[in-house]
C-alpha cells in the first residue's frame, strides 16, 4: 500500500519537473537564432510572400510567449503537434525511432554492467595486484576515449580490415532479409555499436563496483561469512556484492541522460536509425514541435527510470522501505 | 558468466560470422544501394529544395524534359515541344499511355495544375522559374501550352530541374488540402522509374521498379537509399560494396584521394550546369568593404590557390571569371580583371585607400561569417586570418550553425564577410541575377545580401534575361561580369567540381547534368 502511495506521490513530483522543463525549453530553442521557414526554402531563397506566408501558417508571427500558450494547452490536451518540415505526427516520429535506440541502449547496458560489475568484483579481491593493475588500466582509459573515436577505431579494425562486421546500419538492405535471418542480422549489425558504448560505459561501473567493494569486505559480516567457512566465490558474490551494489545502481540510474548523449554520437558513427539521429536532424532544421516533443519525451524517459533505479533499491536492500 | 550464457553467446557469434562474409562475396546485381546523409524530411520536390528530397523524389517522380549529357533538352514526359519564335509559347505534346504508379492515367492537367497550384507557390526556385509563365493551357490530355507574359529562355532548361519542376499528381493532391501536408509527401505516387515501397526514416528508402514506366529502363530491380550520416563511413561503406553510389552534395571531399586509389570504386566528377562557386558575400554598406579600393586590395591578398588546395582538396578552379563559374556554359569569360596573388600591391592599396597600419601594424579587422556545415569553410577561414595579417587585416571568426548563418547573413545582414557556396547558374537569369541586382537587395537566403547596387548592372541582367538571341545575351551577361569583376561586390574564390564516387561496375551513373537525375538507365556491366 505504502509503495503504491510512494508511486502516486513521485508521479505527481514529476508534473512540476515536467512544466518547467517544457517552459525553459520552449523558450530556449525559440531564442536560437534561425527558424523553420528558413531550413524550408533553402538555399535558393523565395520570395518575401512565400517566406511571410509560411511563417504565419505556422504561428510563428506571433509573439513567442502566445506560441508557448498555444504549445502548453496542445500538450496538456495529449497532442504533441506535427513536424513543421515533414508535416508527420511528432508522437509518430518519435515512436518509429525509439524501438532502435532502446535495443541499442539496453543490449550495451547490460553488458557493460555484466562486464563492469564482474571485473569490478575481480579487481576488488585483491586490490593493487596486477590483475588489479591492468584492469584499473583498461577502466581508465575506457572511460577517457570519446564515444565517436572508439566507434571509428572499431569500424576501421572490426569492419574495414578485419571484415568481420559490417560497417554501417542495422540490416543488411541489399538482401532484405526477413523472419529469423532478420533478427541474427540484426544482432549481427548491433554487435559493434553495442560493444563500443559498452565499453564506454564498463569504466564507471567498473571502478564503482570496485571500491564499493573494497568498502563492504571490511565489514564484520564478511568475516562471518568467512568464518563459517563459505567459498571466497560465494562470500564475494552473494555477501560482499548483494551489498555493495547499492551505490552503483544510483549511479547507473543518474547516469540515464548521459547515456542518451551517447547514443546521439553511436547512432551518427555507425548509422544506428535511432532517435539520436532525429533530434540532431531537428535541431539543424529548427524544427520546433519535433525538438520539443524529443525533449519531452527524453525528460519522462529520464524521470521513469529513475523512479525505477528507486524501486530497485527496495529490492536489493530490504531496510529501505518507502512510506 | 553462466555456462549456458557462454554456450549461447558463441552459438551467436558463429552464426553471425557465417552469415556476414558469404553474403558479400557474391554481388546482387538485382539491387543497387545509394548512400545519403540524411533522411528526406519529404519526398516532394514540388515543396521543398532540399537536395536528399530532390535525389529521391527524381527516381519516382518526372519533370516534363530531361537533360541529356551535353545537357541538352530530351524527352522525359514529354516526346517533343516547340518554342515559338517570339518566345512566348511552349507546346508540349506528351507521351501516349503514361499512367501513376497507382493506374490513373497522367495527362496534361496534371503539368498545368502541378506547377501552377503547388511549385510555383511552394517551391522558391520555381517561382522565379514560372513568373513569367500566364497561364498554362491544356488543349487536350497530350498537350500543354504555356503563355508567357514576357520572353524567358531560361524557362525550357529549367523544366528538367527535379528540385523546382517536378510534376505531381493532380489527382492526389488537388483535394484543398495545403500540399506540405499531403500524405504523399511520406509515400509519393509518380510516373518516373522506380516505385516508392517503403521509408524507414534514420535507415533507408526503398523503391523497387515499376513495370510500366514510359521509358526506357529500369536496370534494376530494387533501388535503395541508405542513411550514413557519418562521412567516413561513406566511404567505408563503399569500399566494403555495402553501398553503390555516393551523390554529389554527401560526398566526403577528404576521402577522394584514398577512393581514388582503389580499383573497384570509380571516382568521377558530377557534371553541374548549375555552376557553384564558393565565395564571399562582402557587406558593402559600411565600413573599409564599403570601399571598392579596398574590396579589390584584399582579393590581391588572397592566396586562391592555397585556399582551393588545402581547404578544397584540389577540387575545383580558382575563379576566373568573375561571377560566372567556368562550368557555366556560353555565357562564362576569363575575360574580366584578374586578381592574381599579390600581398604588396594589396598592402600598397590599402595605404593608399587611407587605411594606414597602427602601432601594432594592424589597419583594421572584419568579422568572416560562414556555415560550420558546409564543408571547407571552415579552413578557408583559417586560411585567410593569416593570409590577411600579411597585410594588417585581422579577421574575426564567425562560423556557426546553419540556420544561425542564414539568418544573421542574409536576413539581418549582420556580417562583413559571408561566405558559402552559391550557383552562377543554370542560367545567370536564375543563379547570378539574384546576387547583384538592385531589386534582389531582399532580406531573404540567396539574395543580393552585399547591398551592392549599380544601375548599369541591373540593366545589363534585365536585357540577359529578356533577349531571345543568345549572342546578343552573351553580350550583356559578359559585360556585366567584367563590371562585377571591376567592383568586387563578392570576392568569387573558387569554381567546384564535385566528386562523385561509385562501384566501377555500374555504367550510366555520369549521363546525368543536374546532379539529382533519374538513375533509369544505370545498369550493373558484366
Amino acid at each position: 500500500m505504502s509503495l503504491i502511495l510512494y508511486l502516486l506521490k513521485r508521479l505527481l513530483y514529476t508534473l512540476p519537473l515536467m512544466a518547467g522543463a517544457i517552459a525553459i525549453i520552449f523558450f530556449l530553442i525559440h531564442a536560437a537564432p534561425g527558424d523553420p521557414v528558413d531550413y524550408l526554402i533553402g538555399e535558393a531563397g523565395a520570395s518575401q510572400e512565400v517566406v511571410d506566408r509560411l511563417r504565419a501558417q505556422m504561428g510563428l508571427d506571433r509573439p513567442v510567449i502566445v506560441q508557448f500558450g498555444i504549445y502548453a494547452f496542445e500538450v496538456l490536451r495529449g497532442n504533441l503537434g506535427y513536424s513543421v518540415v515533414s508535416g508527420a505526427p511528432v508522437l509518430t516520429l518519435i515512436l518509429e525511432r525509439f524501438p532502435a535506440t532502446l535495443l541499442l541502449m539496453a543490449t550495451q547496458y547490460t553488458l557493460a554492467a555484466i562486464i563492469g560489475i564482474t571485473l569490478g568484483v575481480v579487481s576488488a579481491r585483491r586490490p593493487n595486484s596486477a590483475t588489479d593493475n591492468v584492469i584499473t588500466f583498461f577502466s581508465l582509459a575506457s572511460f577517457a576515449i570519446p564515444v565517436f573515436w572508439l566507434g571509428q577505431m572499431m569500424i576501421l579494425i572490426f569492419g574495414y580490415y578485419l571484415d568481420w562486421f559490417p560497417i554501417q546500419g542495422m540490416t543488411n538492405l541489399r538482401k532484405g532479409y526477413t523472419g529469423f535471418a532478420y533478427v541474427l542480422d540484426v544482432a549481427y549489425h548491433l554487435t559493434l555499436p553495442a560493444l563500443t558504448l559498452a565499453i564506454y560505459n564498463v569504466g564507471l561501473v567498473l571502478r564503482l563496483t570496485r571500491s564499493s567493494v573494497i568498502q563492504v569486505t571490511g565489514q564484520d559480516y564478511i568475516k562471518v561469512a568467512r568464518a563459517k567457512g563459505l567459498s571466497e566465490r560465494t562470500v564475494l558474490f552473494k555477501h560482499a556484492l548483494r551489498n555493495a551494489l547499492l551505490p552503483v545502481v544510483t549511479v547507473i540510474g543518474v547516469e540515464i541522460p548521459g547515456l542518451i548523449a551517447g547514443a546521439v554520437l553511436a547512432e551518427t558513427v555507425f548509422g544506428w536509425p535511432g532517435l539520436g539521429r532525429l533530434t540532431l536532424d531537428a535541431i539543424n532544421a529548427r524544427d520546433y514541435p519535433l525538438l520539443m516533443g524529443m525533449f519531452l519525451f527524453i525528460c519522462l524517459f529520464v524521470i521513469l527510470a529513475n523512479l525505477v533505479v528507486d524501486l530497485l533499491y527496495a529490492a536489493l536492500d530490504p531496510r529501505i522501505r518507502y512510506s | 558468466m553462466s555456462k549456458h550464457l557462454r554456450k549461447i553467446s558463441a552459438a551467436l557469434m558463429i552464426a553471425a560470422m557465417a552469415m556476414g562474409a558469404p553474403a558479400w562475396a557474391q554481388s546482387d546485381t538485382g539491387a543497387m544501394v545509394v548512400g545519403l546523409s540524411g533522411d528526406p524530411t519529404l519526398i516532394n520536390s514540388g515543396t521543398t529544395t532540399e537536395i536528399n528530397s530532390s535525389v529521391v523524389g527524381a527516381q519516382i517522380y518526372s519533370t516534363i524534359i530531361r537533360l541529356d549529357p551535353k545537357g541538352e533538352p530530351a524527352p522525359s514526359l514529354a516526346k517533343s515541344w516547340q518554342v515559338a519564335p517570339d518566345g512566348l509559347t511552349y507546346t508540349f505534346k506528351f507521351f501516349d499511355g503514361i499512367k501513376w504508379h497507382d493506374g490513373t492515367p497522367f495527362t496534361s492537367k496534371d503539368v498545368a495544375w502541378s506547377l501552377l497550384n503547388v511549385n510555383k507557390l511552394y517551391n522558391g526556385p520555381a517561382g522565379g522559374l514560372l513568373e513569367a509563365v500566364q497561364a498554362i493551357e491544356t488543349p487536350d490530355d497530350q498537350t500543354a501550352v504555356f503563355k508567357l507574359a514576357r520572353p524567358y529562355p531560361p524557362l525550357l532548361r529549367g523544366l528538367a530541374y527535379f528540385n523546382s519542376s517536378t510534376i505531381l499528381p493532380k489527382h492526389i493532391f488537388d483535394n484543398g488540402q495545403d500540399p506540405r501536408q499531403n500524405p504523399a509527401n511520406l509515400k509519393p505516387i509518380g510516373t518516373g522509374p522506380f516505385m516508392f515501397k517503403e521509408m524507414k526514416k534514420g535507415s533507408h528508402i526503398l523503391l523497387e521498379r515499376y513495370p510500366d514506366y514510359h521509358q526506357d529502363g529500369p536496370n534494376v530491380e530494387r533501388l535503395i537509399f541508405q542513411i550514413i550520416p557519418n562521412e567516413a563511413a561513406r566511404a567505408l561503406a563503399l569500399e566494403k560494396a555495402e553501398i553503390d553510389f555516393i551523390p554529389y552534395h554527401v560526398m566526403p571531399l577528404g576521402e577522394v584521394e584514398r577512393l581514388q586509389t582503389n580499383k573497384a570504386i570509380t571516382v568521377a566528377f558530377q557534371k553541374r550546369v548549375i555552376a557553384g562557386q564558393y565565395q564571399a558575400f562582402l557587406n558593402t554598406r559600411e565600413g573599409p568593404l564599403a570601399n571598392t579600393a579596398v574590396r579589390q586590395a584584399l582579393y590581391f591578398a588572397m592566396n586562391r590557390s592555397e585556399l582551393l588546395a588545402k581547404a578544397g582538396f584540389g577540387h575545383g578552379k580558382v575563379s576566373d571569371g568573375g561571377p560566372f563559374s567556368s562550368e557555366l556554359p556560353v555565357f562564362y569569360t576569363a575575360d574580366v580583371k584578374q586578381y592574381g596573388y599579390d600581398p604588396a600591391l594589396a598592402n600598397r592599396m590599402l595605404d593608399e585607400a587611407g587605411f594606414p597600419r597602427d602601432a601594432s601594424g594592424k589597419r583594421f579587422s572584419l568579422r568572416i561569417s560562414y556555415s560550420l556545415s558546409e564543408g571547407p569553410m571552415n579552413d578557408v577561414s583559417r586560411l585567410l586570418r593569416s593570409q590577411f595579417a600579411q597585410v594588417g587585416v585581422e579577421l574575426v571568426d564567425k562560423g556557426m550553425e546553419a540556420s544561425a548563418w542564414r539568418d544573421t547573413s542574409f536576413v539581418k545582414w549582420d556580417y562583413d564577410i559571408t561566405m558559402g557556396s552559391f550557383a552562377s547558374g543554370p542560367d545567370p537569369a536564375i543563379g547570378a541575377e539574384a546576387f547583384y541586382t538592385c531589386k534582389r537587395i531582399e532580406r531573404l537566403s540567396g539574395r543580393n545580401a552585399s547591398g551592392y547596387c549599380n544601375a548599369e548592372v541591373d540593366r545589363l541582367f534585365e536585357a540577359g534575361g529578356r533577349e531571345l538571341d543568345e549572342g546578343k545575351r552573351t553580350e550583356a551577361y559578359r559585360k556585366a561580369a567584367a563590371i562585377l569583376a571591376e567592383d568586387v561586390p563578392h570576392w568569387w574564390l573558387w569554381d567546384r567540381y564535385y566528386p562523385i564516387a561509385f562501384q566501377s561496375k555500374l555504367e550510366g551513373i555520369t549521363d546525368d547534368v543536374t546532379g539529382y537525375g533519374t538513375l533509369d538507365r544505370v545498369r550493373w556491366t558484366q
